[in-house]
Order: C-alpha cells, then structure tokens, then sequence
C-alpha cells in the first residue's frame, strides 16, 4: 500500500486513496441493536456525568432525529440517530486525557423519525435551530460558527483526511446534486465569504457543475491537511499556532456539503456515516452506516471477526486512533477504520534519535523534529515552543513514519501540544478569577 | 460498550516506514565492503585481519559498556559493527592488532558511549579514532611503513606523501585510472576510487547519506584544489588527484555523513561539506599533516550546532 521508491532521497510518496477505479457500491449495514453517542466533556462535566447529573439519563426515551441537550434542554448537543431508550450514560477517558460522555442507546423498532428538523426548516430554514441540527450531520460540518463575522474563507474540501479513505471523493462525485445544493446553501449563509472547492485534481473536470470555484490539489499526503489547505487557498501559510477558525476559516468535508443537501430536499437529518474499512487482508470496503452503531457489526457486515490482540483504528493509519474495544461506535466523522491482526502492530522503540534529518526533510512544516524530539523528550515544553517552533506543527503525524529510529514522535508531539493547551485554557480560567 | 475482547491499543502512526537503524547499519556496510574487498584483495590477508578485528572489537567494546552500565545491549543495531569496518578502512593493512583495538577502543567508548551513546556524539566516531591514532603513532599510520612489506607493481610510496615533499610532478607517478582501481598506497578500504565512488553512489540514492553533504565535500576539494593547482601548478597537485587520494572519497562518503555530527538542514549540510573539502586541501597544502580529511571533518563536527542553527522558517512563523 505504501510505495516506497527505492530512492531513499525522494521523500516517501503517500497517495490517498481515489474513486478512479469506479465508484465503489456502499455496503448498508443493519440497524443496530444499540448505539453509542459519543460527546467530549470537561473535567468538570465528567463529574456531573459520573454523578449521574444528567438529562438524559438511564431510561429516558430518545426519538429519531430529534435534538437533546445531554446537560440541560437549553444546550441541545446530540441528536438521535436512532429510536429507542437510554440504557445507560457512561464517561470515558481517551488519549492525553481528553473526556468522553457515552450515551448507550438500545433501539426500538425503527419508528417515525421525528418532525424537529423539518419543523425547525419550516420557521426559518436559515435559523438557529436549523443549523443545530444541520451541525449533527456525518462530517460534523460546523455551521454554528459560518455566522461568525471573521470568517473570510469557507473551505469544501474532497480530499481526505488521512489515507486508505475515498468517503469524499465518493460523496462529491456519488451525491453531486445534492452537494450543488449544499454548497448553494452554504454560500447563502455566507454571503460575504469566499466559498471555494478544494479537490484532488483529477476531479477538477467532474466538478464543474457544482458551480462552485475549484482548486485542484495533488491527491498526496498531507495536502488534505486542513491547515496546509488554508494556507495554499491564502497564498500564505496561516500563522503558527492559530487555529482554522481564529485565522478565517472554515472547512466542510464534501460528505457533510452532500448530506446538508441530502437534509434540505428530504427534510430529514440523513444519519448514515460513510466509512471506507480496511479489513485484515488489506482489503478495503464502503460502508454506510448508521452512526453510533458499534464497530463489530460493521465488520461482521462485511465478514470480518474481531480477536484478541487485534489492533482497531479510527481515523486512519497515519493520525487515528487505536481502540480498546470493537465495540467502539461509529462517530460523525470517522471516515477509515482499520484492522489489523497483531504481527502487523508497528514497532516502537525507545533508542535516541540518531539525527539522521529525515524528519527534517519530510515535515511540511519546516520543523526541526530532531531538536524537537530532545527537548521533548525532557519534557522542556516551553522551550519547544520557543525555539523549536513545536506550535507551527499541522499534526500530520509523517515525521513519525519516517524515524529511523522508530521513535514515538507524533506522540510525543500530540502530548506536548495537548499539554500544553491545558494549561493555557488554566491559566486564562485563573485569570479570569481576579 | 466495553466487552471481554481486549484490543492492542498504541499511539497514530499505525504505519511505519521500514528503515531501521539496522537496516541503515548494514546499508552502510554494505557500501563500505564495495571499496574494503578490493583492498583485502590488494594487501592480502593481513588487510582481513585488520578489518575483523577491528568489527569483533568494536562490538565487544559496546558489549562491554553496555554490560557495566547496566543497559540493554545496543550491538544490535549494527552501529558498533559499522564503527569498526569504517575505522578499518582508514587503517594500513600493516596495523599491528593492538593499535586496532586502542583504535575501536577510543571509537566506540571514547567518541559513542562517552556522549550518551549513538546519535549524541558531536564528532565522527571513526575519524575521530583515526585522528588520535595518526597523532599518537605517526609512524604506524604512515603509510610509507608499507613499503616495506608489500612489492607491488606500482608505486607504493604514499602519494601523498611524495607530492607533499617531491613537488607536483610526481602526481603524474599516479595516474587517475590506477588511483580508482586501487593501485596506491593508502588506508586498506581508501584505496579502491571506483569502489568507493560505486558505494556513495549506492549510499546516496537510498537517501542514507546525504548527497548535499558528499556532493558538496568533493566539491569543496574540487575547488580548492584547483585553486591552488592555479597558483602555482609546481607545487600544488591538481583537483583529480586530491579527489583520489588519501581520505577523500572514504571521508566524504562515510565519514562526513556521520549521522549525528552532520547537519540536517539544506545550507548548513551544503556549508559543512564544502567547507569540509576546502579545508582537507588547505590542511594537505598547506598543515603539517600529509592527509587532511580527517582534521577537516572533525572541525566541520564541531561547527555543525552552529551551522544547523541556519534553518528555514517554521510554516506561519513571522
Ligand atoms: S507531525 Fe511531525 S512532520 Fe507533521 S507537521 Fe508536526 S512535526 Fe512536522
Ligand atoms: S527521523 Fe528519527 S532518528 Fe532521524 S533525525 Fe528524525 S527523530 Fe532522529
């Protein structure tokens, strides 16, 4: 899968996948018996969910496609995917100690989907509520924030994530209409924004009738990063540190874009991920799935068993997560789901850097990983910042998949920005005391 | 949602590239038998003795460190290994045995372990053995000492040597074509040009050695060379003979390559190398020392944290 040229000074060339094959046929997977919402939280809110504090707690009554506030009705956060009953709300504690509250919902017959949404629709199809719920879809596109006066810049990007996923290459070209008519919404809602479509450019002539501007990118890791896509929208790199949305912009995934559409003809909050599954024997699928529904199921959909000592991950080979358990859900934007049995587990080690600069020469962000890694190693934190330009990172994890050394550097990098990020969110909560 | 099917959890990226530092290790040794057997060939079997001690002592000497400090062994990675067949290639095959062990000794334990072990150490562990062996014991790493044991075909009087002291004319005793096949006076594995020429080649296409730093060194030489050669065309060789002689070739495709005494950025890589090779020549030229190659990267280390100061701006940086 990852063609390494035996020019060892050309950089590893790393191609996303692509729809040039033909356009897969998704696999639907059946309704699931339960389904698991995942919300991130506080420390604080963690409390709140350990005590049971919650609306919606063990027993409540949830129906299709309406919106709930898991905290209060006034904050509405999760939106059912399913009908059904809340068995019971868990929380847990995922990498560098973000929190997650879990939802477990057991489904009941598939009944009405609720009228919310399509109500919602009637009173103002531009209102709050409306981009509440739209703020649900598969892809998470992040309509609350398009009303913000800064943003100049509202990204539809095709490209993917992270390799071994062609969900938005699917969806533009599988669900044109209904991404034509995302995107025209979307550009009414921000008038005065540029709205431009970013895309691997063998789909440049495939997209000319979306109407939309298009920019045709090399389909090669990581020109789908969002903040390396920014900055070559921006004709400059957006600054270091500063996120999409402090810098002015904002990004859809094309597959969000096609379900906005999707929503607005049928007047109902489509719920079914995209997913591309990589299984055991390197072969991929497309799914659709509905979300929440437990990893397991989509694998036993496409006739794979999950083991002991397997290896499961969300996200992508080069910037997901692993998994402790196959009955991890579905989320609105998990694009790639891998498995792999345990002799294919990446080997880490816990040499020295040898400084050999290969991290040096593959970083698209002119790091000096190797410096990096020394400081961070010692957990000198502000120092890499300062010196060594840690917050220029886009998080692209390749430094990583080239060290000779088989360090763990993303993840040291991952820890050091999360790290460091907590404290600053504690520094301005002390400072507002005073 | 948690059930009995436990999971191996790690951290993003799920893959890896295949490089090692075992694999770099072998690659390297690799490249370095290409120009090492044709001097085994060259000298005989006392050349083959030289090289294996010299890997068998490197590896015990890490052993040993490992053993006393309590660590892990590290011989794995062939690091150790390597140390010792670039040392050997800098040797006369006349090198009496404990020499090479004194040389392994200073290589792995003095320039390796002593700095934390690999990727810390500030100077090239085998050009800086080397270095201390040349000033400890001029005489056994001269390599006129080998004229007395070897009655070859041609002339076996350190090139070197005789054009340092006897003038340029006397380069013409060497021409190119029997420098790069070997028919000279030299340390076991410099001698062989195309050998060594075949491995960088080798070493620079696989991205192992950077061929920004072994480019620019030869381009260093290169220029200085003619540049005296210009000056004065009596006293000063031209630039073919420096680029095939002594240390060159080994210097500029094992030594200055080293890994953690070199820089990773363009322009300090692009500075250090040809400063590297200016210097090898004006040392030659100019210093008390016959051959150069060794002071010259060993000066270049210890300028390489300044020159990697000289970096590019970080994405979104001002
Ligand atoms: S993850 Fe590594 S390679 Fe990617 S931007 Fe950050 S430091 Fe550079
Ligand atoms: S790739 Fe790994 S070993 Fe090489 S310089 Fe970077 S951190 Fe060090």
């Amino acid at each position: 899968m990852i063609r390494r040229s035996f020019f060892g000074y050309l950089a590893a060339k790393l191609p996303y996948e692509t729809v040039k094959g033909g356009l897969p046929d998704p696999v639907d997977t059946a309704l699931p018996g339960e389904v698991t919402l995942q919300i991130q939280v506080g420390t604080d809110q963690k409390s709140l969910v350990d005590k049971k504090k919650t609306a919606l707690k063990k027993g409540v009554e949830v129906q299709r496609g309406a919106l709930y506030g898991l905290f209060d009705e006034e904050t509405k956060n999760v939106s059912a995917p399913v009908s059904g009953t809340i068995t019971s709300v868990e929380t847990r504690t995922g990498n560098y100690g973000r929190h997650f509250a879990l939802i477990n919902i057991a489904t009941s017959e598939e009944g009405e989907t609720s009228p919310a949404f399509s109500d919602a629709l009637e009173a103002d199809t531009k209102g709050t509520e409306s981009l509440a719920f739209l703020s649900q879809l598969p892809g998470r596109p992040p309509f609350t924030r398009l009303a913000n006066d800064g943003i100049h810049t509202v990204i539809l990007s095709a490209l993917e994530q992270d390799l071994l996923t062609n969900v938005n290459q699917y969806a533009l070209l599988a669900r044109k209409t209904d991404f034509k008519r995302g995107a025209d919404y979307i550009k009414e809602l921000a008038p005065k924004a540029r709205v431009v479509l970013a895309l691997p450019k063998y789909l440049e002539a495939e997209a000319q009738d979306t109407g939309c501007e298009t920019v045709g990118i090399k389909n090669l890791y990581p020109n789908g990063n969002p903040i390396l896509l920014a900055g070559r929208l921006a004709g400059k790199p957006i600054e270091a540190g500063k996120t999409l949305e402090e810098s002015g912009f904002l990004l859809f995934s094309a597959e969000a874009v096609a379900a906005t559409g999707k929503a607005l003809r049928t007047r109902s909050l489509p719920q079914e991920k995209l997913v591309t599954l990589t299984l055991k024997n390197k072969e991929t699928r497309l799914v659709n799935a509905r979300i929440g529904t437990p990893i397991t199921q989509i694998f036993e959909a496409a006739g794979e068993t999950l083991v002991k000592r397997d290896h499961l991950i969300v996200g992508g080979p080069l910037t997901g997560v692993s998994v402790y358990t196959p009955n991890f859900p579905v989320d609105p934007d998990t694009d790639a789901i891998l498995c792999h049995g345990p002799e294919n587990m990446p080997r880490l080690t816990d040499t020295y850097c040898i400084n050999c600069g290969k991290c040096v020469r593959v970083c698209p962000a002119n790091i000096p990983v190797n410096l990096l890694i020394r400081m961070l190693e010692n957990g000198l934190y502000e120092e890499a910042v300062e010196k060594y330009d840690l917050d220029a990172c886009v998080e692209c994890g390749l430094c990583s998949f080239i060290c000779v050394a088989k360090m763990p550097l993303f993840q040291q990098i991952m820890l050091a920005r999360h790290t460091l990020a907590e404290s600053k969110k504690s520094a301005e909560m002390g400072g507002s005391n005073d | 949602m948690t059930d009995s099917t436990k999971l191996i959890v790690s951290h993003a990226p799920f893959y890896r590239d295949a490089c090692t530092v075992m694999k770099r290790s072998y690659l390297i040794m690799a490249a370095a038998l290409v120009a090492l057997i044709p001097g085994w060939f060259l000298f005989g079997a006392p050349a083959v003795g030289v090289s294996a001690l010299a890997v068998a002592s490197s590896i015990f000497w890490e052993l040993t460190a490992n053993t006393l400090m309590k660590q892990q062994p590290t011989i794995g990675d062939g690091n150790a290994a390597m140390i010792g067949l670039i040392l050997s290639m800098l040797l006369p095959a006349t090198a009496p045995w404990w020499m090479v062990i004194t040389g392994t000794f200073v290589a792995i334990i003095m320039s390796k372990i002593a700095f934390g072990g690999i990727g810390g150490n500030p100077f090239c562990p085998p050009a800086l053995s080397a270095a201390v062996l040349t000033v400890s014991w001029p005489h056994l790493m001269n390599f006129n000492g080998m004229l007395v044991n070897y009655d070859m075909a041609w002339s076996m009087v350190d090139p070197l040597i005789n054009v340092k002291f006897f003038g340029a004319e006397t380069a013409s005793l060497y021409p190119p074509l029997e420098l790069l096949f070997g028919h000279q006076a030299g340390g076991i594995g410099a001698v062989c040009g195309a050998g060594l020429i075949l491995g960088g080649i080798f070493l620079m296409i696989r991205g192992i050695s950077s061929w920004e730093i072994c480019l620019s060194f030869l381009g260093g030489v290169f220029v200085a060379a003619f540049l005296f050669n210009m000056s004065n065309p009596d006293l000063y060789a031209g630039p073919v003979f420096h680029l095939l002689t002594g240390y060159t070739l080994v210097g500029a495709f094992f030594l200055a390559t080293e890994d953690s005494s070199s820089p990773v950025n363009l322009i300090p890589m692009l500075i250090y190398g040809f400063g590297g090779g200016m210097l090898t020549v004006l040392i030659r030229n100019k210093g008390v020392w016959v051959d150069g190659v060794l002071f010259a990267v060993l000066l270049m280390n210890l300028a390489n944290p300044i020159l990697d100061m000289i970096r590019p701006k970080a994405l979104g940086k001002v």
